[in-house]
């Protein structure tokens, strides 16, 4: 490869419209893209912009006769010329590689080579599985793409999404008016889907009988309320024995009157056997009511449920 | 229950006059045969090969170290119950959807060890180090004792090795019928033939290349006709509609062939598995549904149904198994804890130890003539296990 610097006429070259949208977060980097050289590749028949586009664009704006370039003069392949243009960006981030992968099949280059020797410029696994699983990040919600960054997600991460369909701005909207970070985005779509699977349902129509769906458009003031109310929604829908369980063991305790300084407390998700019990007394009197009804036959019955 | 279809036969030099490499090639004889001095790398690199659906490959191979190991089974958390596995074969063509086995071993590579002397010379001299102490071993840990048994031949070997010890069962654990070899052996009664067993609904669904039920019950009737003990496992038991009468229904099919004073053991076990594996499910099997049941972490940190649901699932099948069979049955749970065992039997084992002890008064009980003399509880809680590592597998 034989790379040169030169001042290059505003007009005329063409844009290479496979990398036009790179980088993602364009308008943060603008500062520093405006003060990196332009990446052009020159081809048998014009000059092509490959990188940073946006700075020659500006400088034609500014009415800037010239403006230096980076010019590619040969390259062996396009596979070269891909891993230079990544070089050139690096860090990438998960939408820029995204972008990357897209504009690579629109220069012909095969999907196994783009696996195999692309990906891992750009720290990806080599396995071809992944080449749909990265464009599924061009089709989210612009809203969504920029979770994703602001988070620093994981492409695994992100991959939940694929399971919430053609609701994504429902997605959208439940993380922006209940301010619920991605575990619990996740926990959300896994859950309807899952469910929704299993009934042989549409992921809406799981997430209406989950009463989940009119939740995206309510506000919450304090989320942790929110994550409350989804958790108990969740759990209702995922686990109907044990949750058959806790209201058979709160009608028994109901039905064995306790007195209130009384606390029995039981964890349906662990396994550990039997409840807690606890309790305050303040003088032997109490003492001895306490201990009388935790004696008595209906609070007994309690271990027959759980 | 078709035979799997053996693509390629890779014979490893040091073990090209055994026996069992012979049968592989005359009972394959469509199979390409490729022979060569293997190296660990050369391994690694066939384990590392996805599975497909057309491909099936046996490795034939030596193996170095021990082959008699204690059952994976599970932390002191759930109980267990000493058994021992030898390790013949590793991967399993049945492709159910549940089994780790897949996940551990999802390469098209079938490993044999065919010094089979070697490893059967090892089974003697172990439990002759425990001469009063009765052993329970078995092939189908790693894979199913039966599914390549018109190929290897394998049964013949190992069931008339047994018939000659004194102090050990043999189990054969499968979801075949290839029990054609079994049916001409002198066993001596020390061959316990045993079926996972699920209703047809499931078998349908998860169990892909395994023998329909009816094809079990078939196999059933043949080998306890030629006299050998049966064995059933419930295991994994798995939630889906009309389980409450899938179950029972199941249970008394079996009992109509299978004579209750015929069976050795019963286990009784529900879905597990660690987590990683959901996943991996999901991808493999998009169509099954097992996944999205009611799934909490257990204290061994598997997967497995909430304690309310695995208690009815057991009561409902431990009464159908009294009621369709026999009060006398041995049932024991697989990885269960105590208060499960209570909860449901009304009564627990003491430990591993007492386990492996019950089981053997209950054969001695249930079979004369098969011990000398009655099983001494101390001699099995000072047992020790006949090799101290789990059962491993190849490739990791």
């Amino acid at each position: 490869m034989k790379i040169t610097v030169k001042e290059l006429t505003t007009i005329g070259p063409t844009i290479h419209s496979s990398l036009a949208a790179l980088p993602f977060k364009r308008e943060e980097t603008q500062h520093k893209l405006l003060m990196k050289p332009i990446l052009a590749y020159q081809s048998p028949s014009c000059i092509k912009i490959v990188g940073n586009i946006h700075h020659f664009l500006a400088s034609q704006e500014a009415g800037e006769p010239t403006v230096p370039v980076y010019l590619i003069q040969e390259s062996e392949s396009t596979l070269e010329l891909l891993q230079l243009i990544i070089e050139y960006y690096a860090p990438m981030n998960l939408m820029d590689k995204a972008l990357l992968t897209q504009a690579a099949l629109e220069l012909g280059v095969p999907r196994s080579m783009l696996a195999e020797k692309i990906f891992p410029q750009m720290e990806l696994a080599p396995r071809e599985k992944l080449i749909d699983q990265i464009l599924f990040l061009l089709k989210l919600p612009g809203a969504l793409q920029t979770f994703i960054l602001d988070k620093d997600l994981s492409l695994k991460r992100v991959l939940i999404f694929q399971r919430a369909g053609d609701h994504l701005d429902w997605v959208t909207r439940f993380i922006a008016n209940l301010k619920i970070g991605i575990n619990m985005t996740a926990e959300i779509i896994q859950n309807v889907w899952e469910m929704a699977k299993k009934d042989d349902v549409s992921f809406k129509s799981k997430a209406e009988e989950m009463g989940l769906w009119e939740m995206a458009d309510q506000e919450y003031e304090d989320t942790r309320i929110a994550v409350m109310e989804i958790r108990e929604k969740i759990n209702k829908a995922r686990f109907p024995s044990l949750s058959k369980a806790g209201v058979d063991l709160s009608e028994t305790l109901d039905a064995a009157h306790l007195p209130d300084g009384v606390k029995i407390k039981w964890d349906p998700y662990f396994e550990r056997q039997g409840v807690d019990v606890a309790f305050h007394a303040k003088n032997d009197e109490e003492l001895d009511q306490i201990l009388t009804k935790l004696a008595a036959s209906p609070f007994k019955n309690i271990f027959k449920h759980i | 229950m078709k035979e799997p279809k053996i693509t390629r036969i890779i014979v490893d030099d040091k073990v090209a006059d055994q026996i069992l490499v012979q049968r592989y090639k005359e009972n394959n004889p469509k199979a390409e045969v490729i022979q060569m001095d293997i190296t660990d790398e050369q391994k690694e690199a066939m384990f590392r090969q996805e599975a497909t659906p057309a491909k099936r490959e046996i490795l034939l191979t030596e193996k170095q170290g021990h082959t008699v190991k204690q059952c994976p089974g599970t932390d002191r958390t759930y109980r267990c119950c000493n058994y021992h596995v030898i390790n013949q074969t590793s991967n399993c063509p049945i492709d159910c959807t549940y089994c780790i086995l897949q996940f551990y071993l999802n390469n098209p590579v079938t490993t044999v060890y065919a010094n089979s002397d070697k490893l059967l010379e090892e089974v003697r001299d172990k439990i002759a180090t425990q001469p009063d102490r009765f052993f329970r071993i078995g092939t189908g840990e790693l894979s199913d004792s039966l599914a390549f048994d018109s190929s290897s031949g394998f049964s013949k070997d190992i069931v008339h090795y047994f018939a000659g010890l004194n102090n050990v069962l043999l189990e054969l654990k499968t979801k075949s019928n290839r029990i054609e070899n079994l049916l001409e052996l002198d066993h001596q009664g020390h061959t316990v033939v045993s079926w996972s067993v699920n209703p047809q609904v499931i078998i349908d669904a998860e169990e892909h290349k395994a023998a329909s039920l009816d094809e079990r019950l078939e196999a059933m009737r043949l080998v306890q006709a030629v006299g050998y003990k049966i064995g059933f496992h419930f295991d994994p038991l798995l939630f889906h509609d009309d389980w409450k009468t899938t179950y029972p229904d199941l249970i008394r099919q079996l009992f109509e062939v299978v004579d209750p004073n015929n069976v050795a053991w019963i286990s009784i076990g529900s879905l597990r598995f660690p987590p990683e594996m959901k996943e991996k499910v999901l991808e493999k099997f998009p169509k099954s549904k097992i996944m999205f049941s009611e799934l909490i972490r257990g204290m061994d940190g598997k997967m497995r149904y909430p304690k309310p649901l695995r208690l009815e699932m057991y009561r409902t099948v431990y009464d159908a198994l009294r009621s369709y069979g026999s009060k006398d049955l041995f049932i024991y749970f697989c990885m269960e804890s105590e208060e499960i065992w209570e909860r449901v039997m009304g009564w627990s084992p003491e430990s591993n130890e007492h386990l492996d002890f019950l089981f053997a008064t209950s054969l001695y009980k249930q079979f004369p003539g098969l011990m000398a003399e009655e099983p001494q509880r101390t001699v099995y809680d000072n047992g020790v296990p006949l090799h101290h590592e789990k059962a491993d597998l190849p490739g990791f």
